[in-house]
């Protein structure tokens, strides 16, 4: 008696086979998860621990620039002014980061607005060849975490140890740290108040 | 050149969203000549009558499970770029208790409805109209369930991560265990 050959038993055998050479391949874990997002206390820490070790490039526009940016920031619009509709390529990159003195073991951080094409210049870095991160909410970042950050009123020991770290931090860079007393009643987020609100997302 | 194209940049966000609409299409024909547009048989699976639904699902994932494997393998996914969305224990299995429910309930899931509804089934209409209002329900009550929505954490975690074992040998495991359930699925329906 012979088994009837049918597309179920052919597809079954399929995914059997790359099954099992899945099983001798994968010989290493998954690759390390790389979002390339970075925080602005993150970025806050790096420059007060080597502000020559970290270079912040600011891709946002001249008005942006103008209103505010990061201690420390070169300006790089994101789109050259030729070509304003074609973001920065990898070539462009590699020649900007060459002009700025920028080296591989620099910190380098894609600092934009809302709006900015920051996810896709990361990539065209990387494919640069250099090791960088992006906040793809600069100021709205900075805003709320090293400016004006708060929290409210409690007595837990590991709680209070942070809180002291970024409360120091904070006026290092000219911030003002507060607590909430009624953390309920939220007044809005310093960027909120200023009309930079942080868009969410999905992937927040 | 590589995937994913819409985060290499090779197309922007209004050809990324008739991509989505391309793919949405046929991922609703062939749940629509899957039968997955009715309710009885999607129900079916609940009572162990029917079980199309474990096969085609299961069929989707090991599909899609050894094409990203492979594709990453063969350099041509880039896999820590794949968007991984974050695991958020106790909400999320309090959303699938809820989501099981108005499955068997409904004898539809939220594709499943739409699928049902375009091809004019009243029943499905009723599902679609319930998970809009789901929708609003969730919107409008947010401020009250925030904390429990952000409960318990766990970052983007995979099971080869958690486990501490190849990729591989997960990717294995699992076809070994579709090919099992599909087995056990012919046999119950052979029963009745």
């Amino acid at each position: 008696m012979t088994a009837e050959v049918t597309s179920e038993k052919i597809l079954g055998a399929l995914a059997a086979a790359l099954g099992l050479l899945a099983l001798l391949a994968g010989n290493d874990t998954l690759p390390a998860r790389e979002s390339g997002v970075i925080g602005a206390l993150a970025v806050a820490k790096a420059i007060r621990a080597d502000p020559e070790g970290i270079l912040i490039i600011d891709i946002r526009d001249q008005v942006a620039w103008d209103d505010l940016h990061l201690p420390r920031a070169v300006h790089l619009p994101s789109h050259p002014p030729s070509e304003p509709r074609t973001p920065l390529a990898a070539p462009e990159w590699r020649e900007q980061l060459e002009r700025l003195g920028a080296t591989q073991d620099q910190t380098i951080v894609i600092a934009g607005g809302p709006d900015s094409p920051t996810r896709t210049l990361w990539l065209e870095l990387r494919k640069a060849g250099y090791e960088a991160s992006y906040m793809p909410d600069m100021l709205a970042d900075w805003l709320d975490t090293i400016i004006s950050p708060t929290r409210a009123p409690t007595d837990d020991p590991e709680v209070l140890a942070r809180w002291s770290e970024l409360a120091e931090l904070s006026r290092y860079f000219g911030g003002f740290p507060r607590v909430i007393a009624e953390p309920s009643v939220r007044e809005g987020s310093v960027s909120e108040r200023l009309g930079h609100a942080r868009r969410r997302g999905c992937a927040i | 050149m590589s995937a994913p194209l819409y985060e290499y940049g090779l197309f922007g966000e209004s050809t990324s969203l008739l991509v989505a609409l391309v793919i949405g299409i046929a991922f609703g024909w062939f749940l629509e000549r899957g039968g997955m547009g009715s309710a009885t048989k999607l129900a079916g699976q609940f009572y162990l009558t029917d079980m199309s639904v474990l096969k085609v699902l299961f069929s989707a994932v090991v599909t899609s499970m050894l094409g990203v494997f492979w594709l990453a393998e063969l350099g041509w996914l880039d896999l820590p770029l794949v968007y991984l969305p974050p695991t958020y224990l106790l909400p999320q299995l309090a959303g699938g208790v809820v989501f099981g429910l108005g499955f068997v309930m409904g004898g539809l899931c939220p594709g499943t409805s739409c699928v049902s509804a375009a091809t004019g089934r009243r029943d499905g209409l009723a599902v679609v109209g319930g998970m809009l209002f789901g929708v609003f329900l969730f919107n409008e009550s947010f401020p009250w369930i925030e904390p429990f929505y952000r409960s318990t954490p766990m970052g983007q975690i995979t099971i080869p991560e958690i486990l501490g074992v190849p990729f591989g040998w997960v990717v294995f495991a699992v076809v070994l265990a579709a090919l099992a359930a599909f087995r056990a699925s012919e046999w119950i329906e052979a029963r009745r």
